[in-house]
C-alpha cells in the first residue's frame, strides 16, 4: 500500500512539471502570435502560407496613397492656375483702369 | 549679372527639394520591394507600414505647422501665416485621409476586421474630423477675418489631439502595434532603411505640399485684395 503510494507521488511529482511545461508551452503559443505581430517584424524564412491574401490588401493601400498624393497634386495646379489666370485678368483691368483715370485727373488738376 | 530676388530663389529651392523628393520616392520603391525582406506572420501586408508610420509622422509636422501657424496669426493678423495655417490642414488631411485607409487595409490581415475602436484609430480620426471641420469652414464659409479667426481657433484645438493619439498606444494599450515605439521589439535590419527613407521621403513631400499650397493661398490673399479694389472701382462687372 506504502509502496503504491510512494509510487503514485513519484508518478505525479514527475508528471506536473511536464504538465506545467505543455501549458506554459501552449500559453505562449497562444499569446506570442499576436504579441509577435504587434511589437516586432521578423523576416520570413522557408514558403509562405497566408490565410488573408496580403495582395490585393497591399495593392489596395498602395493605390490609395498614389492616388491621394497625385489628386492633391493635380487639385493643386489646378488651383494655382485658376487662381493665377483671375489675378491676371482683374490686375489688368485695375491697371488699365488707373491708367485712364490719373492722366484725367491730371487733366482736371492742370486746366 | 541679375540678382536674384527672394521670389525666384525660394522657387529654385521648392524646384530642388520636389526633384529630392521624386528621387526619393523611386529610392523608397525600390527599397520596399526590393532590399526589404516579406515579414513572417504579416507577409505582404507588412509593406504597408512603410507608407503608413511616414504619413502619420508627416500628418503630425502638417497639423503641428497648421496649429502654430493660426496661434502666430491669431497674435498678429499676418495674413502669411494664415496661409500656412491653411496649407498645414489641407496637407495633413492628406496624410490623414491615406493613415486612415491604409491603417484599416493592415488591420484587415492583422486583426481580422478593417476598425476597431482602438485607442489610437479613434483619437486619429477625432484629429481628421477636426482639421477636415478646418477646410469646410475655409471652403464654403467667407474668408472675412471671423472665419479666419475661429478656424484658428479650431486647428489649435486640434493640436491638443496630437499627443493623445502618438501616448494612446503606450498609455491604453490598445491593439495598435508597437513594433517602432520604445516598447516594441523592433524589426529586421533589412527593414530600416525602407523605413528611415520613408520617414525622410513623407518629411519632404509635406514640407513641398505646404510650401506650394502655402504660395497659392498667398496668391488667393493677393487677388482677393484686387478684387476689392476692381470692386471699388466698379470693374467687377467688366472683369
Amino acid at each position: 500500500m506504502l509502496r503504491r503510494l510512494r509510487m503514485g507521488l513519484l508518478l505525479a511529482c514527475s508528471c506536473l512539471p511536464l504538465w506545467q511545461l505543455s501549458a506554459q508551452a501552449q500559453d505562449t503559443q497562444g499569446t506570442t502570435a499576436a504579441e509577435d505581430r504587434a511589437q516586432s517584424f521578423q523576416a520570413v524564412t522557408g514558403g509562405v502560407r497566408e490565410d488573408v491574401p496580403g495582395g490585393p490588401l497591399t495593392l489596395g493601400a498602395y493605390a490609395v496613397v498614389w492616388a491621394a498624393l497625385f489628386g492633391y497634386v493635380f487639385r493643386l495646379t489646378r488651383l494655382q492656375r485658376g487662381v493665377e489666370a483671375n489675378l491676371s485678368r482683374l490686375e489688368q483691368t485695375v491697371t488699365s483702369d488707373r491708367a485712364t483715370i490719373q492722366p484725367a485727373a491730371r487733366q482736371g488738376t492742370g486746366s | 549679372m541679375q540678382a536674384s530676388t527672394p521670389g525666384t530663389r525660394s522657387s529654385t529651392v521648392l524646384t530642388l527639394l520636389t526633384s529630392v523628393t521624386a528621387v526619393l520616392l523611386l529610392v523608397e520603391l525600390y527599397l520596399i520591394f526590393g532590399l526589404a525582406p516579406l515579414e513572417r506572420q504579416m507577409g505582404l501586408v507588412q509593406k504597408i507600414l512603410y507608407f503608413h508610420a511616414p504619413s502619420a509622422y508627416a500628418m503630425y509636422l502638417c497639423f503641428g505647422v497648421s496649429a502654430i501657424a493660426s496661434a502666430v496669426y491669431l497674435a498678429n493678423r499676418k495674413d502669411q501665416w494664415d496661409a500656412w495655417a491653411v496649407a498645414g490642414a489641407e496637407v495633413g488631411s492628406v496624410f490623414c485621409l491615406i493613415m486612415l485607409t491604409t491603417g484599416p487595409l493592415w488591420g484587415r490581415k492583422a486583426w481580422g476586421t478593417y476598425w476597431t475602436w482602438d485607442p489610437r484609430l479613434t483619437t486619429t480620426l477625432l484629429a481628421g474630423m477636426v482639421y477636415f471641420a478646418y477646410i469646410v469652414l475655409r471652403s464654403f464659409g467667407s474668408t472675412g477675418e471671423v472665419e479666419k479667426r475661429f478656424a484658428a481657433g479650431l486647428a489649435i484645438f486640434g493640436l491638443l489631439d496630437l499627443p493623445i493619439i502618438h501616448y494612446s498606444v503606450q498609455r491604453w494599450r490598445g491593439t495598435h502595434p508597437t513594433v517602432i515605439t520604445g516598447k516594441g521589439g523592433g524589426m529586421h535590419p533589412n527593414m530600416y532603411p525602407a523605413l528611415i527613407v520613408g520617414f525622410v521621403l513623407f518629411t519632404l513631400l509635406a514640407v513641398v505640399l505646404m510650401w506650394q499650397r502655402a504660395r497659392v493661398e498667398r496668391l488667393r490673399q493677393r487677388l482677393q485684395a484686387v478684387e476689392v479694389e476692381a470692386a471699388e472701382r466698379g470693374l467687377l462687372e467688366e472683369a
